[in-house]
């Protein structure tokens, strides 16, 4: 679905990304996971084709993000950055309606209506975006990114998601992740999210990617990347980890007061 | 069920812009009404004053009105700002001081384009100023206060060249600078109609083309980009476009303000954000309101005429204040 080969990303004499090499299949969710500045939403520029490597190159399903139109790669991959805010006074389904932008008009009404629905959202269609809370924002968003995805069959499809879950609830912080991982493995979805919740991360990860000062340092399951010593190690933080009482599979960690 | 249809209040602008025009057509200095008008020969010299003189005039407030009102819709959803406009940004003045420019020394233009003259040099000044706006502002990200502070700079610097300008020009340069700069719609003739027409309908029309694309860049720039919208590329025309619109209107009637910013405040409260329906409501919503004013212009101190920039300063001034007061 994703393949990236040795890409760098260069700004002045800073490498913001050093030699990242990363593929991503469909139905799997990848997670990055990364300190502060560790170049997590440049990884994903690079990724998405906002920004261009300075070396190396990047394929969406085996054709060079150079050579996609931009039309076309919008029909395929997505992202949900974080929150932003409106100057104007757009309805919600106006919001969402907008991801259907790529896809002309077949199968507007049923996309919007679906997504809507999968991200909670359906109450809020007839209210003004901006006088919704964070978390309602980042709902619509997220139903928006999954409109412009949307496909009658499941598709080989990418969604990249910057933190979608930082203004969340508990509730609908479980909620996104579950439809997340059910789109997925249904939908044939490649989902490629940037945490901070590494509890959450360990969770619904079938990867996680520890990324630190633009390189990859730790790659691999959950149980392989979220160890006591690796997160003390490239976070600094004092912690330990126990394993998820449901599933000894999953870590989970706790911090020391 | 996914997007509102505003046709109806379309319709009703449009039935209001007619019973406006039958209006205007009827009052005036010239006390002369329609129903008159057919009862008279076609060479009457009445006749040929209401077609050559009044007709123009009214076409020429709505045409005007249309592309002021349509414009500031446009820079306003190019800026992400609803407090965007040509007068406070600055690119009236640029217009302006461009034609001042013209008229003090026409001797540096051929006598072909003299006709278009004004125009052509409204046009490039406003065009100026946007794209040093436009370059300003998108390393800005849309910082409101510092836009309008922006826009303060170049209306001073404008104004101070323009006093120059004055001080230099003979008295009747001095009249027409002046005359000018206050906005009026008094010279409407049908070769001038004819050109305003066929740039604003042509420019109108691309934008119209362009709505929908200027909704999404509502979302920001990046995330346009991941909608597979060209994003400079579509930013670029909409600016050309509207320094267009404005460009022909300043060039025709002088500098007319508030058009710009009133009627799409108006039209958003009504129709909401979305560009495809709030161009089209703004520039019939423009059209009413500037035939409006330039029908009161010529009628309230008759046969004597107040400038119409001068009236929609008036009106537009105070409303401008209550927006501001009201969202504070």
């Amino acid at each position: 679905m994703l393949t990236a080969k040795h890409i760098s990303y260069h700004c002045g004499q800073l490498k913001l990304i050093d030699n990242i090499c990363l593929n991503i299949k469909a139905g799997e969710i990848v997670i990055i996971i990364g300190p502060n500045g560790a170049g997590k939403s440049t990884l994903l520029r690079l990724l998405t084709g906002y920004l261009i490597p300075s070396f190396g190159e990047c394929c969406i399903l085996n054709k060079p993000l150079n050579q996609w139109q931009a039309k076309d790669l919008a029909k395929v991959r997505t992202v949900m950055r974080q929150h932003r805010q409106l100057s104007f006074p757009f309805k919600v389904k106006e919001v969402v309606a907008m991801g259907r932008a790529p896809c002309g008009k077949a199968h507007f009404h049923q996309a919007i209506s679906e997504t809507m629905c999968q991200t909670d959202c359906s109450t809020l269609a007839e209210r003004d975006y901006r006088h919704l809370s964070g978390g309602e924002q980042q709902r619509v968003q997220l139903a928006r990114v999954l409109a412009q995805l949307w496909q009658p069959t499941p598709t080989p499809r990418l969604l990249f998601l910057d933190e979608p879950t930082s203004a969340l609830d508990l509730y609908h912080q479980q909620h996104t992740l579950r439809l997340l991982k059910q789109l997925a493995t249904e939908q044939q979805l490649a989902v490629c999210c940037v945490l901070h919740d590494l509890n959450l991360a360990a969770l619904y990860a079938d990867r996680i990617l520890l990324l630190h000062h633009g390189k990859i340092v730790q790659q691999g399951t959950p149980k392989e990347v979220i160890t006591t010593e690796s997160i003390h190690r490239w976070y600094g933080v004092e912690l330990g980890t126990y394993h998820h009482p449901k599933n000894l599979k999953i870590p989970q960690i706790y911090l020391h007061a | 069920m996914h997007t509102d249809n505003h046709r109806p209040l379309l319709w009703k602008l449009v039935i209001l812009l007619l019973i406006l025009i039958i209006i205007a057509a009827n009052s005036g200095a010239l006390k002369l009404s329609v129903y008159q008008l057919s009862h008279i020969s076609c060479n009457d010299p009445l006749l040929r004053a209401w077609f050559n003189i009044r007709l123009p005039r009214i076409l020429l407030a709505v045409i005007v009105g249309m592309a002021l009102a349509s414009s500031g819709a446009v820079m306003q959803g190019l800026f992400r700002n609803p407090l965007a406009d040509s007068g406070l940004l600055g690119i009236s003045s640029g217009a302006a001081l461009m034609v001042a420019l013209t008229i003090l020394f026409p001797a540096a233009f051929p006598s072909i384009v003299m006709l278009y003259g004004k125009m052509i040099a409204a046009f490039i000044g406003g065009m100026i100023i946007c794209l040093f706006i436009y370059l300003y502002s998108f390393n800005e990200q849309g910082n409101m206060a510092k836009l309008i502070l922006l826009g303060v700079a170049i209306n001073a610097i404008i104004g101070a060249v323009m006093g120059c300008l004055s001080y230099i020009s003979d008295d009747i340069q001095l009249k027409q600078i002046t005359l000018w700069s206050m906005g009026h719609l008094g010279k409407g003739s049908w070769e001038l109609v004819l050109v305003a027409v066929s740039l604003i309908f042509l420019a109108l029309i691309m934008v119209l083309k362009l709505s929908y694309q200027l909704n999404i860049l509502q979302l920001g720039d990046e995330d346009a980009h991941y909608l597979g919208i060209n994003v400079q590329r579509i930013k670029r025309y909409l600016l050309l476009l509207s320094a267009l619109l404005i460009g022909t209107a300043v060039a025709v009637s002088g500098i007319i303000a508030f058009v710009g910013l009133v009627i799409p405040h108006m039209i958003r409260l009504r129709i909401g954000a979305d560009h495809r329906w709030l161009i089209l409501g703004s520039a019939l919503g423009g059209g009413c309101l500037l035939l409006l004013a330039d029908t009161l212009a010529r009628t309230v101190v008759a046969p004597a005429e107040i400038p119409v920039g001068l009236l929609t300063s008036l009106i537009g001034g105070p409303y401008f204040l209550w927006l501001i007061l009201k969202h504070k």
